[in-house]
């Protein structure tokens, strides 16, 4: 068995945040109330972001009741079979500044919580999406720091449909924000991965862990000792952007290391799932994908997921529901723009908050310690903007699951914001899972004020 | 130049390059210092430096240059020089690395003809084996473009020793680790241009040392990491002074490698690896497939080296008459003859000449379906002219409007509103008529003689001077000033990482006037700007001050 490593050491030298170096998550480990582990370390909390491009329909969306009594119909319908697993956010007021992209705006806004930062190298351009990054770190990445431990997989980064533009990283779209939605720093963006059968091998492809470091795992891991220390000691030599830079990469190289010398992973649903393969079905896909997290969880592989069902401003076809290039003759982005709410319009919006439902119900469907992995996990449900017709912001989609460990309600209610700050929904599914932080996001979009009504 | 002032950014005549008498002879820049660490007596305009992230192509041939000749993937998430000086690597990238350096060390030293004509020696696992000591000093030399420091050979020669421990003492695999490692360090994976103070009273102001100057002469004209010759120069003290370094640029010149560089200008200021990402709607536009971005990628890249080879004017890259083609592009075409999947060169057909006319250009500036004089239009402005058109007003509705009757209107029509409309006239009469000079081609880039069965006139005024058609467009486009000024405003940002600051201004001045007084030979261009301050010193921030 290979001793503590030395990654611990070299984070107090780099000054970066300290990383609690969690356990693994044997079953033999849990102790007799199977709720915490037997050192006394609880079970892990998981965080999620859904997110789907182009919003819903303002003032048409939420529930008519509030409290409990809330019911999933119109176009919440596909919540129904989860529905008491669910509060529903609604009335936030998205603060965005309204000089970029609505759609960047929204998506920075509501899950970065603040103003897009635009490239150095922006100077007038008409597409000024193409040069707009997070000013904070993504939602999912301010979890992941506190969550991930030593899980191998510090988040999971996923797409299912095609990304905005296959442009972000070139010299005339520099920008990351149109495109990606889990970003640890500005400009700096972790790439999704599109393909459930990808996924199923970067988790799964060497089977389930055997509780034994490979000498191969080793060399490895033994390597990035030496590019870590490399790194340090150019650190020392650089300024202030740069070091910020160096350490992001560092970040990634313990990371790396880590899931090299994590030894063993377990939990009482953990077992080796089939490999999806690639369906072309985006609904199939995202299904694959719901289900490969949920595992994921079980095994404690990871604890954190960013899924982007669409990019923002939903520059895509849905071809499951009929919205194709060759059936409407564009994409749901245009078509929303040209028909304002149809019954077209419509559907795709109910069927993103359905496709969101079955996430949900995929982590609802594996035991754990007498419930379910939903009960300890906390997923947001949100998008770029509130209508994507008009670009609106007020009643902002914001969709909160799970038990997050006892601290969200149960059965889910919903709650009217009444046109305060929506960056609030986010920031009470980072409070519920335990994430130690009083203030979450800037500028305007500033909140230290959990939405204390889904609070338990 | 026009006074209907839409659009900003540089504007350029002759007579002001020529005022600033910088002639074409080597050496005779009144601003030109002596050796490293003599202060410059005037201001000297630079731009910030730092860590410079490989683009991925940086990253492939320098793989290929530091080992020699293996199958080098192009890793990395920032294509263009500018971006990747300020993108960021998170932790699907260092994935990325790590797999991509096992790989190509594996095909080196799993392989002992491979492996004995990289190191000349066989390892052994003992700490302070004299094989492993060499092997690391010379390869990591090349990798991270200067010698090793003692400390360093220290650290990754142990690493060599204790991988091959856990590997059952196998040397060649811990050599095999160890050399992945390298090429896994941040000293290989950004150029490091930190320079050194040139004086106590301004820490701000940096002069790069001999091997960072070496390392920015390399990738800006070879596109690759430094090679032995020019590394032993600068150890030899020999980029010290102008004459030193005129020997190196005119050494990499002489190679056939200089056209890697000049053409990855050209890729960055044009984004021409769009194409190896193009889309179309295949429902509408029948004629695409996978194969046929890259096609076109490949053509404008043999299109652009043909312009910028010492001696060359590069000018001719608006308005060449040939272009290269495989079966696919002959196909697109429409040229008679028998091809492959091998590039020849042909003389384009009617109605084509210049980059503007060239298929890859025309279909990375199109919908997925539809042709946008605007965006065309646009994109010459921004891109090839380097002039900025303010975007639309906040209130106005950018899709076109459908016609309303179902009858069919050429782009010309549906853009009538463009012209009648002032506050729409003021920026679109910049733009839509060099794009709709282009309505010859449609999405994919292919000719069609009219549209929707309409005639397509391709007529139109650059800045009030009249043109008949593309290819007079690509022309007057050649003989513009302001195209040669984008050329080499953007070699200037290709050679430096950063967008140029106003201060700067005077550089670009003397690398233009370089380029115009020399035919438009753009090596010579580059030999001006190899010359000046700005491309020797860094000017940190107050912030960015280590």
């Amino acid at each position: 068995m290979k001793t503590m490593h030395r990654r611990t050491l070299l984070r107090g030298m780099m000054g970066a945040s300290a990383v609690a170096v969690g356990l693994p998550l044997f079953e033999a480990m849990l102790d007799a109330h199977g709720e915490a582990l037997a050192g006394g370390d609880p079970l892990p909390l998981r965080f999620g972001v859904w997110f789907w491009g182009n919003g819903s329909q303002p003032a048409a969306w939420a529930p008519a009741v509030q409290g409990a009594g809330w019911e999933a119909t119109g176009l919440l319908t596909g919540l129904a079979p989860v529905k008491d697993r669910i509060n529903v956010v609604s009335g936030g007021v998205l603060p965005v500044p309204g000089v970029n992209n609505p759609h960047v705006e929204g998506a920075v806004g509501i899950l970065a919580a603040g103003n897009p930062l635009l490239h150095d190298s922006f100077n007038g351009q008409a597409n000024d999406w193409d040069f707009l990054t997070v000013p904070n770190p993504s939602v999912d990445q301010i979890a992941a720091d506190h969550l991930a431990g030593s899980t191998p997989f510090r988040s999971l980064t996923l797409a299912v449909t095609p990304v905005h533009t296959a442009d972000a990283g070139s010299s005339n779209a520099p920008g990351t924000a149109i495109s990606y939605i889990s970003h640890p720093a500005p400009y700096v963006f972790n790439p999704p991965i599109m393909d459930p059968s990808e996924l199923f091998a970067a988790l799964f492809g060497a089977g389930l862990p055997t509780g034994e470091i490979t000498s191969a795992a080793q060399a490895r891991a033994n390597v990035l000792d030496a590019v870590l220390a490399d790194a340090a000691a150019l650190r020392t030599r650089l300024g202030k952007n740069d070091r910020t830079r160096l350490d992001l990469h560092l970040e990634g190289i313990y990371e790396l290391q880590n899931r090299l010398t994590t030894v063993a992973m377990g939990g009482e649903s953990c077992m080796l799932p089939v490999d999806p393969g690639n369906p072309t079905s985006e609904r199939m896909r995202a299904k694959a994908f719901a289900d490969l997290v949920a595992m994921a969880f079980a095994c404690d592989l990871s604890r954190v997921v960013s899924l982007e069902f669409s990019s923002p401003a939903s520059h895509v076809d849905y071809p499951d529901i009929g919205i194709t290039g060759a059936g409407l003759g564009t994409s749901f982005h245009e078509y929303e723009h040209q028909n304002g709410y149809n019954e077209n319009v419509l559907t795709g919006l109910r069927y993103f908050v359905e496709l969101y439902g079955e996430f949900v119900a995929a982590l609802a469907a594996l035991p754990e310690a007498g419930g379910t992995l939903l009960d300890r996990s906390c997923v947001l449900g949100t998008s770029d903007v509130a209508g994507g017709w008009d670009h609106a912001m007020n009643d902002y989609p914001i969709l909160v699951a799970g038990g997050a460990g006892g601290a969200l309600k149960s059965p889910g209610v919903h709650v009217s914001l009444a046109g305060d700050n929506a960056a609030r929904g986010p920031f009470t599914c980072l409070k519920a899972v335990g994430v130690p932080i009083d203030a979450f996001g800037t500028d305007q979009f500033a909140t230290s004020n959990p939405v204390a009504e889904i609070l338990a | 130049m026009h006074a209907l002032g839409c659009y900003h950014g540089s504007s350029r005549d002759d007579d002001a390059a020529v005022d600033t008498g910088v002639g074409s002879e080597g050496g005779s820049s009144a601003s030109e210092s002596g050796s490293t660490g003599d202060a410059p007596t005037e201001d000297v305009a630079a731009g910030p430096t730092g860590l410079r992230l490989l683009t991925p192509t940086q990253y492939k041939n320098s793989i290929i240059d530091v080992l020699g000749d293996v199958a080098a993937p192009a890793v990395g998430q920032w294509r263009s020089s500018i971006a990747a000086a300020q993108g960021g690597v998170a932790a699907a990238g260092v994935e990325d690395y790590e797999e991509a350096a096992l790989a190509v060390t594996e095909e080196i030293f799993a392989d002992p003809t491979k492996r004995m004509a990289v190191t000349g020696c066989t390892p052994t696992a003992s700490a302070d084996d004299p094989c492993v000591r060499t092997v690391i000093a010379t390869l990591g030399r090349r990798a991270w473009r200067r010698p090793l420091a003692e400390d360093e050979l220290a650290r990754w020669t142990a690493v060599v020793a204790s991988t091959a421990t856990l590997l059952d003492g196998d040397a060649w695999l811990g050599l095999q680790h160890g050399v992945a490692g390298l090429l896994q360090s941040p000293n290989f994976l950004y150029r490091v241009e930190l320079g050194t103070p040139v004086s106590p009273d301004d820490p701000l102001l940096v002069r790069l040392d001999g091997y960072e100057l070496a390392s920015r002469l390399s990738y800006l004209v070879w596109n690759t990491t430094p090679d032995d010759a020019l590394l032993d120069a600068v150890g030899d003290g020999e980029l010290d002074d102008d004459a030193g370094i005129q020997v190196q640029i005119d050494r990499l010149f002489a190679s056939p490698r200089a056209t890697d560089g000049m053409v990855q200008l050209f890729v960055d200021m044009l984004d021409l690896d769009a194409l190896l990402y193009l889309q179309k709607d295949a429902a509408l536009v029948p004629a695409f497939t996978p194969t046929i971005g890259p096609a076109m990628r490949e053509e404008l890249v043999r299109v652009i080296a043909d312009t910028v080879i010492e001696g060359r004017d590069v000018r001719r890259l608006l308005d060449t008459t040939e272009g290269h083609v495989d079966a696919e592009l002959a196909a697109l075409y429409g040229i008679e003859g028998t091809f492959d999947t091998t590039f020849t060169p042909v003389p384009l057909p009617p109605g084509r000449g210049g980059l503007l006319t060239l298929a890859g250009f025309l279909a990375i500036n199109s919908g997925e379906a539809s042709t946008s004089p605007t965006i065309r239009g646009l994109t010459i402005r921004r891109m090839v002219m380097c002039q900025d058109i303010p975007p639309p007003p906040p209130d106005v509705e950018a899709d076109l409007p459908e016609p309303g009757d179902g009858t069919p209107m050429t782009k010309r029509e549906q853009l009538e509103q463009h012209v009648t409309d002032p506050t729409c006239a003021a920026c679109h009469g910049f733009m839509d008529p060099m794009g709709l000079a282009l309505e010859h081609f449609d999405a994919l880039g292919g000719w069609r003689e009219t549209d929707q069965g309409l005639v397509i006139d391709p007529s139109g005024d650059l800045d009030g001077v009249p043109f008949a058609d593309a290819v007079a467009l690509g022309s007057l486009l050649a003989e513009h000033p302001q195209t040669g000024d984008c050329v080499v405003r953007n070699l200037y940002r290709y050679a430096t990482g950063h967008i140029e600051q106003p201060d700067e201004q005077p550089t670009i001045d003397l690398t233009y006037a370089a380029l115009v007084d020399n035919g438009h030979d753009l090596t010579l261009a580059v030999d001006a700007l190899v010359r000046s301050e700005s491309f020797r010193h860094a000017k940190l921030s107050e912030e960015d001050a280590p």
